[in-house]
């Protein structure tokens, strides 16, 4: 009899411990405070302590914690491997363990995480001041159903980077200016052994993409990508098979490679070029001196300005939806002083992050930057035209087989019109 | 009082096997019928998914793999995995440290042995590449991974390490025939071939069932192969129907296309373990006789 009333409780024990499990917190989470009282405030995001911009980051809020002592707390947890990063976000957002701040690519045809109603609104807290710190456009972009719920943070230019002593090697005196000059150019550094571009397939594809997206800007023009609409145009096929031949001079181990594979083979001058982000600056570590940064080439047809860029997406701060005024000034409070003109000019110096909140280029420690940070700020100082990066702007469900598509491009199982077609039917 | 005690020794079990394996299998046959992203609402589309899926090249792509990564593991795995037993069964010198040597893999994390392999691989560092080189063979020499005619039989020669389970599988049944048979046959002149073959081999059908259901499960769920070493690629040659599943949930959003295509593999583990319940049948039956 004892035996069955225990064996009766532990099975009773058993579906409550389940049913517990399958609760809900209703989306809204618990205000958690520290030993001293201080509200907690989690903060997940993607830049590991080890590169320029996450030590610059996390010493930003170790200033915010000393400042707020015994007030906000801000407590960090970094996952550096980004895809699997924004694919966690999603998941905690759906299952109500929404970090309570956090940063995502913002893609205007995935607008899944503002609209799951358990992001918080910024609009009330949105004065004159703060505003101000952004641009009207980008403001408006993140604005969605009139509620603001993700702030501006970084949106950096994806530019050429170009090892120098290798383009000696190949008796190249001088970056090219034209992509027919370019493909010229790497059929001279090929000869000399050397792997011209570093591309990738796998994740997002990214490196890739950037250089899809100058070639689409150089045929089309920005103005085109801008508006958006249909990518089975001419000048996107176009594109496609210019970058289907730039796809022969690639490392062989491309198709199937990620972003740390193919920045690595350029940081440790296996490859001559890249397109990458600011960041890539602080990761080149000795190599800093042979690399430099070069103006995108056109077709010199005129379509595009002499100085064009492709930017990547906005990668703004969110945060959870919360009913506890105390935790929801915690967070406005950071992220004023995260998107602060001092914050964004540390991030910018130290951390090499180009942001979007704005940055006096006339404060005095900026005109002075060198080195290859100072040739970035250079050439984006004088940015004429700039698009984003065209997978920035296809759908979640494109994007998911844009890896494949771009594998079957440079395997010739698809032609570049094929690629085009097969692309824009993934996008409907 | 003993139909009470019954009930209540099969409650736990029954209550687990329908909190995580009734209720998950109705939810996804409930989330199959809906255009879901996994944040926003869900909009009902009736068999919407259904057509997407069995229209889809890539889907019918990974159900070929994954009926290739099961013809492997039928056709070379389960049959390496005897031979090792019945050559192990003869008690070699160094029998025992063997023993343990194949079975170390089945220990060692599969993203470890994953990634292992993809080293080994890699067409520029790869220890294959390097040694087909140091050997002459450059004209042998691949990106293993990287083309879509070696990608796929790459990513099934690291299932060969597992052989060990299959192994000892075999061994333990191996171990419960009589020896008596084996000295029987001896004295009647088998020679050891004969006695594989004609006394052992029969005798180990059990094993055999056991083996067929578990590779075949392991065939069915494997991911951590096609997602680390080519993630699917080049251009899905490698993609099989788990990884089909993850990418179009994490990757495209697409719940619903992706709770039919889990729908698709659990009716497919379903039919494959009823034809596997039927070989057993037909084994009991011609026991009997």
């Amino acid at each position: 009899m004892k035996k069955r009333v225990i064996s009766m409780l532990l099975t009773a024990a058993m579906v409550t411990g389940l049913a517990a499990g399958c609760g809900n917190s209703g989306g809204k989470k618990e205000t958690e405070k520290s030993e001293s009282g201080a509200v907690v405030l989690d903060m997940y995001h993607s830049w590991s302590t080890d590169s320029e911009r996450g030590a610059a980051l996390d010493k930003l809020i170790q200033d915010f914690n000393k400042e707020n002592e015994g007030k906000i707390e801000v407590k960090v947890t970094v996952n550096p491997d980004f895809p699997a990063y924004q694919e966690k976000v999603k998941t905690m957002i759906s299952t109500d363990t929404t970090p309570d701040i956090f940063h995502y690519n913002f893609n205007p045809n995935d607008l899944s995480r503002q609209q799951s109603g358990k992001l918080m609104d910024f609009t009330d807290y949105m004065d004159d001041e703060w505003k101000g710190r952004f641009s009207e456009g980008d403001l408006d972009n993140l604005t969605i159903d009139g509620q603001i719920t993700s702030i501006p943070f970084e949106k950096a230019g994806a530019v050429i980077y170009y090892n120098k002593e290798l383009f000696e090697q190949a008796e190249i005196s001088e970056f090219p200016k034209t992509w027919d000059e370019m493909l010229e150019a790497c059929k001279k550094l090929e000869a000399q052994g050397i792997t011209p571009f570093s591309l990738y397939t796998a994740d997002d594809a990214w490196y890739t993409c950037n250089l899809f997206t100058y070639l689409a800007a150089s045929c089309a023009g920005v103005e085109p990508l801008n508006k958006g609409g249909s990518i089975d145009t001419d000048e996107m096929k176009t594109a496609a098979a210019k970058l289907r031949e730039f796809w022969d001079y690639t490392t062989g181990d491309a198709i199937g490679a990620n972003y740390s594979v193919a920045m690595n083979n350029f940081a440790s001058g296996k490859t001559a070029m890249t397109i990458d982000g600011p960041w890539l600056i602080g990761t080149l570590g000795e190599i800093q001196d042979k690399i430099s940064i070069a103006k995108a080439p056109s077709f010199g047809d005129g379509k595009v300005s002499e100085t064009y860029v492709v930017t990547d997406a906005q990668t703004p701060w969110a945060a959870a939806k919360t009913d506890d005024k105390e935790k929801e000034e915690a967070i406005v409070k950071f992220m004023k002083f995260i998107t602060s003109e001092e914050s964004v000019k540390e991030l910018t110096l130290e951390g090499a992050v180009f942001l979007s909140p704005k940055l006096d280029m006339s404060d005095a420690d900026v005109q002075s930057t060198e080195g290859l940070l100072g040739e970035y700020l250079d050439i984006y100082s004088q940015v004429e035209d700039s698009t984003v990066n065209i997978q920035r702007n296809l759908s979640t469900a494109a994007n998911s087989k844009l890896p494949s598509l771009l594998e079957s491009l440079a395997l010739d199982n698809i032609t570049p019109d094929e690629f085009i077609e097969q692309l824009e039917s993934e996008n409907q | 009082m003993k139909k009470r005690q019954t009930i209540l020794y099969l409650l736990p079990a029954v209550i687990l096997v329908t909190v995580f394996f009734i209720f998950p299998l109705c939810y996804l046959i409930y989330v199959s019928f809906f255009q879901w992203d996994g944040l926003g609402p869900k909009v009902f589309t009736g068999i919407e998914n259904f057509k997407y899926v069995f229209s889809d090249a890539i889907f019918r792509t990974a159900v070929k793999n994954t009926l290739i990564w099961i013809g492997a593991a039928l056709l070379l795995h389960i049959p390496f995995g005897l031979i090792l037993a019945l050559l192990l069964n003869r008690r070699p010198r160094g029998w025992k440290f063997l023993r343990v040597v194949y079975f170390i893999p089945n220990v060692i994390s599969t993203t470890a042995i994953a990634f292992l392999w993809y080293f080994i691989y890699h067409v520029d560092v790869g220890l294959l590449n390097n040694f087909l080189k140091t050997a002459g063979l450059k004209g042998l020499a691949h990106a293993w991974l990287n083309e879509p005619g070696t990608a796929l039989p790459a990513n099934i020669v690291p299932f060969a390490m597992y052989v060990g389970l299959t192994m000892v599988i075999f061994m333990t049944q191996l171990s419960t025939i009589p020896t008596e048979l084996y000295e029987a046959a001896v004295v009647d002149g088998a020679s050891r071939l004969q006695v594989d073959l004609e006394i052992y081999l029969p005798l180990m059908k059990p094993a055999v069932i056991t083996n067929i259901m578990l590779n075949l499960a392991f065939c069915l769920r494997t991911f951590e192969y096609p997602f680390l070493m080519t993630g699917g690629g080049p251009a899905n040659s490698t993609m099989n129907l788990s990884l089909y599943i993850y990418k179009e949930m994490v990757g495209a959003n697409r719940y619903g296309v992706s709770m039919v295509a889990g729908l698709v593999t659990v009716l497919l583990g379903f039919v494959v373990m009823m034809f596997v319940q039927i070989l057993q049948k037909e084994r009991g039956k011609n026991d009997a006789r």
